[in-house]
Protein backbone atom coordinates (compact mmCIF):
# COMPACT_ATOMS: atom_id res chain seq x y z
CA UNK A 1 0.00 0.00 0.00
CA UNK A 2 1.11 3.55 -0.70
CA UNK A 3 0.00 4.77 2.74
CA UNK A 4 1.59 3.82 6.03
CA UNK A 5 -1.67 3.41 7.93
CA UNK A 6 -5.40 3.32 7.32
CA UNK A 7 -5.79 6.67 9.06
CA UNK A 8 -3.35 8.14 6.56
CA UNK A 9 -5.24 6.53 3.67
CA UNK A 10 -8.44 8.00 5.07
CA UNK A 11 -7.00 11.48 5.50
CA UNK A 12 -4.75 11.59 2.37
CA UNK A 13 -2.97 14.73 3.59
CA UNK A 14 -6.17 16.73 3.55
CA UNK A 15 -7.36 15.43 0.16
CA UNK A 16 -9.27 12.50 1.66
CA UNK A 17 -12.65 14.22 1.58
CA UNK A 18 -12.31 15.02 -2.15
CA UNK A 19 -10.92 11.64 -3.18
CA UNK A 20 -13.25 9.45 -1.09
CA UNK A 21 -16.15 11.71 -2.06
CA UNK A 22 -15.47 11.15 -5.77
CA UNK A 23 -15.19 7.37 -5.41
CA UNK A 24 -18.38 7.39 -3.35
CA UNK A 25 -20.25 9.32 -6.06
CA UNK A 26 -18.91 6.91 -8.67
CA UNK A 27 -20.25 3.90 -6.75
CA UNK A 28 -23.56 5.67 -6.12
CA UNK A 29 -23.94 6.26 -9.86
CA UNK A 30 -23.39 2.56 -10.56
CA UNK A 31 -25.88 1.61 -7.84
CA UNK A 32 -28.42 4.09 -9.26
CA UNK A 33 -28.12 2.50 -12.72
CA UNK A 34 -28.76 -1.01 -11.40
CA UNK A 35 -31.59 0.19 -9.16
CA UNK A 36 -33.36 1.92 -12.07
CA UNK A 37 -32.95 -1.12 -14.31
CA UNK A 38 -34.31 -3.46 -11.63
CA UNK A 39 -37.32 -1.26 -10.99
CA UNK A 40 -38.05 -0.95 -14.70
CA UNK A 41 -37.79 -4.69 -15.22
CA UNK A 42 -40.14 -5.49 -12.35
CA UNK A 43 -42.61 -2.95 -13.70
CA UNK A 44 -42.53 -4.44 -17.20
CA UNK A 45 -42.83 -8.03 -15.99
CA UNK A 46 -45.78 -7.10 -13.78
CA UNK A 47 -47.42 -5.34 -16.70
CA UNK A 48 -46.92 -8.35 -18.98
CA UNK A 49 -48.39 -10.72 -16.40
CA UNK A 50 -51.43 -8.45 -16.10
CA UNK A 51 -51.90 -8.42 -19.86
CA UNK A 52 -51.69 -12.19 -19.90
CA UNK A 53 -54.17 -12.77 -17.11
CA UNK A 54 -56.57 -10.34 -18.80
CA UNK A 55 -56.23 -12.31 -22.04
CA UNK A 56 -56.85 -15.59 -20.22
CA UNK A 57 -59.87 -14.31 -18.34
CA UNK A 58 -61.46 -12.34 -21.13
CA UNK B 1 -27.13 3.57 -49.26
CA UNK B 2 -29.82 0.98 -49.76
CA UNK B 3 -27.50 -1.08 -51.97
CA UNK B 4 -25.09 -1.66 -49.11
CA UNK B 5 -25.87 -5.06 -47.63
CA UNK B 6 -25.46 -5.64 -43.93
CA UNK B 7 -23.92 -8.90 -42.69
CA UNK B 8 -26.20 -11.66 -41.44
CA UNK B 9 -25.24 -11.38 -37.75
CA UNK B 10 -26.32 -7.77 -37.92
CA UNK B 11 -29.83 -8.80 -38.89
CA UNK B 12 -29.83 -11.44 -36.17
CA UNK B 13 -28.95 -8.77 -33.63
CA UNK B 14 -31.76 -6.77 -35.22
CA UNK B 15 -34.28 -9.38 -34.10
CA UNK B 16 -35.56 -8.50 -30.60
CA UNK B 17 -36.08 -12.16 -29.73
CA UNK B 18 -32.55 -13.14 -30.67
CA UNK B 19 -31.07 -10.09 -28.95
CA UNK B 20 -33.07 -10.69 -25.77
CA UNK B 21 -31.83 -14.25 -25.42
CA UNK B 22 -28.24 -13.61 -26.49
CA UNK B 23 -27.96 -10.67 -24.07
CA UNK B 24 -29.27 -12.88 -21.29
CA UNK B 25 -26.43 -15.34 -21.90
CA UNK B 26 -23.75 -12.61 -21.90
CA UNK B 27 -24.91 -10.83 -18.75
CA UNK B 28 -23.32 -12.99 -16.02
CA UNK B 29 -19.95 -12.92 -17.79
CA UNK B 30 -20.01 -9.18 -18.23
CA UNK B 31 -21.04 -8.75 -14.61
CA UNK B 32 -18.07 -10.84 -13.49
CA UNK B 33 -15.58 -9.05 -15.76
CA UNK B 34 -16.70 -5.56 -14.79
CA UNK B 35 -16.83 -6.41 -11.08
CA UNK B 36 -13.29 -7.81 -11.08
CA UNK B 37 -11.83 -4.97 -13.17
CA UNK B 38 -13.55 -2.17 -11.27
CA UNK B 39 -12.70 -3.63 -7.86
CA UNK B 40 -9.09 -4.10 -8.91
CA UNK B 41 -8.89 -0.63 -10.46
CA UNK B 42 -10.49 1.12 -7.48
CA UNK B 43 -8.22 -0.57 -4.92
CA UNK B 44 -5.16 0.13 -7.06
CA UNK B 45 -6.02 3.73 -7.74
CA UNK B 46 -7.20 4.53 -4.25
CA UNK B 47 -4.58 2.78 -2.13
CA UNK B 48 -1.61 1.57 -4.18
CA UNK B 49 -0.85 4.07 -6.96
CA UNK B 50 1.65 6.75 -6.00
CA UNK B 51 0.52 10.32 -5.30
CA UNK B 52 1.31 12.98 -7.90
CA UNK B 53 4.31 15.15 -7.04
CA UNK B 54 2.33 18.32 -7.79
CA UNK B 55 -1.27 17.46 -7.03
CA UNK B 56 -0.66 15.02 -4.19
CA UNK B 57 -3.42 12.56 -3.38
CA UNK B 58 -6.20 14.47 -5.16
CA UNK B 59 -4.64 12.98 -8.31
CA UNK B 60 -6.40 9.69 -7.44
CA UNK B 61 -9.64 11.25 -8.65
CA UNK B 62 -8.32 10.68 -12.18
CA UNK B 63 -9.27 6.98 -11.88
CA UNK B 64 -12.97 7.77 -11.70
CA UNK B 65 -12.99 11.08 -13.59
CA UNK B 66 -11.26 10.09 -16.83
CA UNK B 67 -13.09 6.75 -17.37
CA UNK B 68 -16.53 8.33 -16.87
CA UNK B 69 -15.60 11.30 -19.08
CA UNK B 70 -14.33 9.08 -21.92
CA UNK B 71 -17.35 6.84 -21.65
CA UNK B 72 -19.82 9.73 -21.61
CA UNK B 73 -18.52 10.71 -25.05
CA UNK B 74 -18.31 7.16 -26.42
CA UNK B 75 -21.91 6.53 -25.42
CA UNK B 76 -23.04 9.66 -27.23
CA UNK B 77 -21.19 8.49 -30.32
CA UNK B 78 -22.84 5.09 -30.06
CA UNK B 79 -26.25 6.66 -29.54
CA UNK B 80 -25.85 8.75 -32.69
CA UNK B 81 -24.54 5.82 -34.76
CA UNK B 82 -27.39 3.58 -33.56
CA UNK B 83 -29.85 6.35 -34.41
CA UNK B 84 -28.34 6.71 -37.88
CA UNK B 85 -28.57 2.94 -38.48
CA UNK B 86 -32.19 3.09 -37.39
CA UNK B 87 -32.93 5.98 -39.72
CA UNK B 88 -31.15 4.53 -42.76
CA UNK B 89 -31.95 0.82 -42.54
CA UNK B 90 -35.18 1.16 -40.52
CA UNK B 91 -34.01 -1.35 -37.91
CA UNK B 92 -36.15 -1.13 -34.81
CA UNK B 93 -33.51 -2.70 -32.55
CA UNK B 94 -31.11 0.14 -33.39
CA UNK B 95 -33.60 2.65 -32.01
CA UNK B 96 -34.14 0.51 -28.93
CA UNK B 97 -30.38 0.37 -28.28
CA UNK B 98 -30.11 4.13 -28.81
CA UNK B 99 -32.81 4.73 -26.27
CA UNK B 100 -31.09 2.44 -23.75
CA UNK B 101 -27.86 4.44 -24.14
CA UNK B 102 -29.29 7.77 -23.03
CA UNK B 103 -29.76 7.41 -19.25
CA UNK B 104 -26.44 5.56 -18.90
CA UNK B 105 -24.61 8.27 -20.83
CA UNK B 106 -26.30 11.00 -18.81
CA UNK B 107 -25.27 9.37 -15.52
CA UNK B 108 -21.65 9.07 -16.71
CA UNK B 109 -21.62 12.74 -17.72
CA UNK B 110 -22.99 13.79 -14.33
CA UNK B 111 -20.21 11.88 -12.56
CA UNK B 112 -17.52 13.21 -14.91
CA UNK B 113 -18.69 16.76 -14.18
CA UNK B 114 -19.07 16.26 -10.42
CA UNK B 115 -15.72 14.50 -9.92
CA UNK B 116 -14.11 17.14 -12.12
CA UNK B 117 -15.57 19.89 -9.96
CA UNK B 118 -14.45 18.18 -6.75
CA UNK B 119 -10.98 17.66 -8.22
CA UNK B 120 -10.91 21.30 -9.25
CA UNK B 121 -11.28 22.55 -5.69
CA UNK B 122 -7.90 21.39 -4.29
CA UNK B 123 -6.16 21.72 -7.68
CA UNK B 124 -7.42 24.98 -9.19
CA UNK B 125 -8.97 26.45 -6.05
CA UNK B 126 -12.45 26.49 -7.57
CA UNK B 127 -15.26 24.03 -8.25
CA UNK B 128 -16.21 25.55 -11.57
CA UNK B 129 -14.77 27.75 -14.31
CA UNK B 130 -16.30 28.51 -17.68
CA UNK B 131 -13.40 26.71 -19.29
CA UNK B 132 -13.94 25.26 -22.78
CA UNK B 133 -13.60 21.61 -21.72
CA UNK B 134 -15.94 22.05 -18.77
CA UNK B 135 -18.49 24.03 -20.73
CA UNK B 136 -18.58 21.62 -23.68
CA UNK B 137 -19.03 18.71 -21.25
CA UNK B 138 -21.92 20.58 -19.64
CA UNK B 139 -23.38 20.97 -23.14
CA UNK B 140 -23.06 17.18 -23.52
CA UNK B 141 -25.14 16.72 -20.37
CA UNK B 142 -27.77 19.13 -21.72
CA UNK B 143 -27.87 17.16 -24.97
CA UNK B 144 -28.52 13.94 -23.05
CA UNK B 145 -31.21 15.65 -20.98
CA UNK B 146 -32.73 17.17 -24.11
CA UNK B 147 -32.92 13.74 -25.73
CA UNK B 148 -34.53 12.29 -22.60
CA UNK B 149 -37.05 15.15 -22.59
CA UNK B 150 -37.83 14.52 -26.24
CA UNK B 151 -38.62 10.86 -25.51
CA UNK B 152 -40.92 12.01 -22.73
CA UNK B 153 -42.61 14.63 -24.86
CA UNK B 154 -43.46 12.46 -27.89
CA UNK B 155 -45.82 9.61 -27.12
CA UNK B 156 -45.53 7.92 -30.52
CA UNK B 157 -42.51 5.62 -30.15
CA UNK B 158 -41.52 5.70 -33.81
CA UNK B 159 -41.65 9.46 -34.13
CA UNK B 160 -39.78 9.86 -30.83
CA UNK B 161 -37.07 7.44 -31.99
CA UNK B 162 -36.58 9.32 -35.27
CA UNK B 163 -36.64 12.77 -33.68
CA UNK B 164 -34.10 11.81 -31.02
CA UNK B 165 -31.88 10.14 -33.63
CA UNK B 166 -31.76 13.42 -35.54
CA UNK B 167 -31.06 15.41 -32.37
CA UNK B 168 -28.23 13.05 -31.42
CA UNK B 169 -26.71 13.33 -34.91
CA UNK B 170 -26.78 17.12 -34.64
CA UNK B 171 -25.31 16.85 -31.15
CA UNK B 172 -22.32 14.93 -32.54
CA UNK B 173 -20.82 18.32 -33.41
CA UNK B 174 -20.10 18.74 -29.73
CA UNK B 175 -17.79 15.71 -29.50
CA UNK B 176 -14.79 17.13 -31.41
CA UNK B 177 -15.32 20.37 -29.51
CA UNK B 178 -14.88 18.49 -26.22
CA UNK B 179 -11.90 16.56 -27.56
CA UNK B 180 -9.98 19.49 -28.97
CA UNK B 181 -11.12 22.10 -26.44
CA UNK B 182 -7.90 21.67 -24.47
CA UNK B 183 -5.83 22.30 -27.61
CA UNK B 184 -7.91 25.07 -29.17
CA UNK B 185 -8.25 27.14 -26.03
CA UNK B 186 -5.45 27.18 -23.53
CA UNK B 187 -7.46 27.42 -20.39
CA UNK B 188 -7.59 25.77 -17.02
CA UNK B 189 -8.13 22.11 -17.91
CA UNK B 190 -5.05 19.97 -18.38
CA UNK B 191 -4.47 18.32 -21.79
CA UNK B 192 -5.51 14.76 -22.59
CA UNK B 193 -4.14 12.09 -20.28
CA UNK B 194 -4.43 9.40 -22.93
CA UNK B 195 -4.08 9.32 -26.66
CA UNK B 196 -4.16 6.13 -28.67
CA UNK B 197 -0.99 6.98 -30.54
CA UNK B 198 1.35 8.21 -27.84
CA UNK B 199 2.83 6.71 -24.74
CA UNK B 200 1.23 8.28 -21.67
CA UNK B 201 3.18 11.03 -20.03
CA UNK B 202 3.21 9.38 -16.62
CA UNK B 203 4.82 6.32 -15.03
CA UNK B 204 3.30 2.86 -15.47
CA UNK B 205 2.21 2.57 -11.84
CA UNK B 206 0.03 5.62 -12.48
CA UNK B 207 -1.46 4.81 -15.89
CA UNK B 208 -1.94 1.05 -15.55
CA UNK B 209 -4.70 1.45 -12.93
CA UNK B 210 -6.33 3.92 -15.30
CA UNK B 211 -6.32 1.35 -18.10
CA UNK B 212 -7.90 -1.19 -15.72
CA UNK B 213 -10.59 1.33 -14.74
CA UNK B 214 -11.33 2.31 -18.34
CA UNK B 215 -11.68 -1.37 -19.34
CA UNK B 216 -13.85 -2.04 -16.31
CA UNK B 217 -16.20 0.84 -17.00
CA UNK B 218 -16.59 -0.19 -20.65
CA UNK B 219 -17.52 -3.71 -19.53
CA UNK B 220 -19.97 -2.20 -17.06
CA UNK B 221 -21.45 -0.06 -19.82
CA UNK B 222 -22.05 -3.06 -22.07
CA UNK B 223 -23.73 -4.85 -19.16
CA UNK B 224 -25.97 -1.88 -18.33
CA UNK B 225 -26.78 -1.43 -22.02
CA UNK B 226 -27.84 -5.08 -22.41
CA UNK B 227 -29.98 -4.91 -19.26
CA UNK B 228 -31.66 -1.69 -20.36
CA UNK B 229 -32.15 -2.95 -23.90
CA UNK B 230 -33.83 -6.09 -22.57
CA UNK B 231 -36.16 -3.93 -20.46
CA UNK B 232 -36.94 -1.86 -23.52
CA UNK B 233 -37.73 -5.04 -25.49
CA UNK B 234 -40.08 -6.11 -22.68
CA UNK B 235 -41.80 -2.75 -22.94
CA UNK B 236 -42.16 -2.77 -26.73
CA UNK B 237 -42.59 -6.44 -27.60
CA UNK B 238 -45.04 -7.22 -24.81
CA UNK B 239 -47.60 -8.90 -27.06
CA UNK B 240 -45.16 -11.08 -29.04
CA UNK B 241 -45.65 -14.80 -28.88
CA UNK B 242 -42.05 -15.61 -28.05
CA UNK B 243 -42.14 -13.39 -24.97
CA UNK B 244 -45.38 -14.92 -23.75
CA UNK B 245 -43.80 -18.33 -24.16
CA UNK B 246 -40.66 -17.30 -22.24
CA UNK B 247 -42.87 -15.82 -19.55
CA UNK B 248 -44.91 -19.00 -19.24
CA UNK B 249 -41.75 -21.04 -18.89
CA UNK B 250 -40.46 -18.58 -16.29
CA UNK B 251 -37.37 -17.66 -18.32
CA UNK B 252 -38.08 -14.05 -19.19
Amino acid sequence: MYFQSFMQAFHMNGHGVYVWGCYGLFLLMIAWNFWRIRKQRQLQLRRLLQVRSRQENG
Amino acid sequence: MAHFKLPRWFHQLGSPKWFYQFAGLLQPWLALISLVLLFWGIMWGLLYAPADYQQGNSFRIIYVHVPTAILSQSIFMMLAVAGAIGLIWKIKMAFIVARACVPIGASMTVIALLTGAIWGKPTWGTFWQWDARLTSTLVLLFLYLGILALYQAISDRQIAARATAILSLVGLVNLPVIKYSVDWWHTIHQPATFTLTQKPNMPAEMYLPLIVMVSGIYALFVLLLLLRTRNEILAQEGRSGWLTKLLQEGHA
